[in-house]
């Protein structure tokens, strides 16, 4: 890994499932980003705050309950009335291929399911890292189609 | 570049884009010097102790404790990086339920990032940064990483040492440095069997050195027991506004050494001093006549 991240896994809402959310903070601290796990049970709010003070390049959602029809978007929208409209933001947990399309259209660029590898979130992060480095749109407030499948 | 009107207005994301840039080395201490010429100090807390005594849910107490009279704080988690990958796992948020629930509370985890001492080197210009913005007090967790440990002592004017029942021991020498520092040891999870003897000893490694016995409290962060005395010490501290002697000893080495690793020369230096072309003589008066 050439470049080193500064990464959030969030756990927003009631959802008490974290070991997904483990696996993924160990994976990409081993792929060499610097990562912060928020722990169980945080508000939008609360996760947008972690966001701005940790000056987080990706913040990465967890969610196993169900509630990210609902979370998902309204961390996106506080990220983007905070002026943090660059941070890449992406998904992963039980997250039915329905509900995707929706998420992809406000600002998510990549979500993730049960068995995803280490390798096919590095070649995520490899991917938006090169847009963002081009100038292309990627941040979750930037104007864009783009996501990873 | 640093943002100075955003920065002043109090703008949070300014701030930890300008901690960034520090952190990379992008901004030095003369920068921050330069734009911020009448630094007054913020009242600096640390917290040390061996992996896994408690600090981080010790620190959710002190947090609260501090929100409650609504002043302006900010905390700074450190933790190792993995000399294997570079990256690093920053947990400490976890057990401090407080860390991100109010706008009085500005929360930054540091990874080590492979600098020799438990605390990153340019921490200081952070301090300096958090000092000239006005937040009112500022506390440090560590990595219990053992003796490098005592440079927070450097950089903080108070410093909490935090044992456990539990807790491994680490070596006795380099808890000896650390227990002459201390200005308030606790002993926490006393919810435990073998807590008081662990007060005990402690107690008695002071009634032999007789210069130095800081307060020695037992607490419960599991229970939340002993934080009542805890709060009436660190204000007395507080109040009395001391600085050890000490302390101003290890800051200068700590300066000195920075400014040893940040030396222009510093790798061809070592590199000629590895093939054996100069002696370390050679080494250091070629370091000192640059400095
Ligand atoms: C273990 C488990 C539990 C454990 C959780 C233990 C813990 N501390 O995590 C316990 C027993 C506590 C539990 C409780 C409940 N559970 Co449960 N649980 C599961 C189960 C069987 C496995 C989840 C798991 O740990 N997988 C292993 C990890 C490693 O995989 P993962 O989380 O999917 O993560 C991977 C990917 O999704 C992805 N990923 C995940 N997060 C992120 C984030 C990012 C940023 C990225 C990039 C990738 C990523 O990468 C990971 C690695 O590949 C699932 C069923 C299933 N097969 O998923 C149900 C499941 C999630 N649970 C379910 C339910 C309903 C519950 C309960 C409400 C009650 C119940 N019926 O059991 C409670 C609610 C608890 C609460 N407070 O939220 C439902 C959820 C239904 C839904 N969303 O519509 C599921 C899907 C079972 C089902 N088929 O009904 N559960
Ligand atoms: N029984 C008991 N357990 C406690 C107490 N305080 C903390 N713990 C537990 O000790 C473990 C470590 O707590 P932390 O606060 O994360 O410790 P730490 O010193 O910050 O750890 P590092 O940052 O990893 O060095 C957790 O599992 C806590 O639940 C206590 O008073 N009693
Ligand atoms: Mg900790």
């Amino acid at each position: 890994m050439d470049e080193r991240l500064r990464i959030i896994i969030a756990k927003p809402g009631l959802d008490g499932h974290d070991r997904g959310a483990k696996v993924v903070a160990r994976a990409l601290r081993d792929a060499g980003h610097e990562v912060i796990y928020t722990g169980l049970r945080r508000t939008p709010e609360e996760i947008v705050r972690t966001v701005i003070d940790e000056d987080a390049d990706f913040l990465g959602l967890s969610s196993l309950s169900g509630a990210h029809n609902f979370l998902i978007p309204k961390i996106v929208e506080l990220l983007v009335a905070s002026d943090c409209n660059d941070v890449i933001v992406f998904a992963g947990g039980i997250i039915p291929e329905k509900d995707r399309g929706n998420l992809f259209s406000k600002g998510v660029r990549a979500i993730f399911g049960p068995g995803t590898s280490s390798t096919q979130m590095s070649d995520f992060i490899g991917s938006a890292v090169k847009r963002r480095d081009e100038s292309l749109p990627v941040g979750c407030g930037e104007d864009s189609d783009w996501h990873w499948d | 570049m640093m943002d100075l009107i955003k920065l002043k207005s109090g703008d949070r994301r300014a701030l930890s884009k300008t901690i960034s840039m520090i952190e990379s080395g992008e901004i030095n201490s003369a920068i921050i010097k330069e734009k911020f010429p009448n630094i007054k100090t913020a009242e600096i807390w640390a917290i040390t102790g061996s992996p896994g005594v408690g600090k981080s849910c010790i620190c959710e107490y002190i947090i609260g404790d501090w929100l409650k009279n609504n002043q302006k704080i900010a905390v700074l988690a450190v933790d190792p990086s993995s000399p294997l990958s570079g990256g690093a796992l920053l947990g400490d948020r976890i057990r401090i339920n407080n860390s991100d629930n109010s706008d009085n509370i500005f929360f930054r985890s540091l990874a080590t990032r492979g600098q020799s001492g438990a605390i990153p080197s340019n921490i200081s210009d952070i301090l300096d940064l958090l000092s000239a913005l006005n937040f009112e007090k500022i506390l440090i967790e560590t990595v219990g990483a053992g003796q490098a440990e005592v440079r927070v002592a450097a950089v903080s004017q108070y410093l909490l040492l935090v044992e456990a029942p539990d807790s491994g021991d680490m070596l006795q020498a380099e808890k000896a440095g650390l227990m002459e520092l201390a200005d308030i040891l606790l002993v926490n999870k006393s919810d435990l069997e073998r807590a008081n003897e662990k007060a005990e000893q402690l107690s008695l490694a002071f009634q032999l050195s007789s210069n130095h016995s800081p307060p020695i409290l037992m607490v419960s962060a599991k229970q939340n027991s002993g934080f009542e005395e805890l709060f009436l010490e660190m204000e007395k501290l507080s109040k009395s506004g001391k600085n050890h002697k000490i302390k101003s000893r290890i800051s200068l080495s700590f300066a000195w050494e920075n400014l040893l690793w940040n030396h222009k020369d510093v790798s061809k230096v070592l590199e000629k001093l590895e093939s054996e072309q100069i002696t370390l003589d050679e080494a250091i008066n070629h370091l000192k006549e640059e400095l």
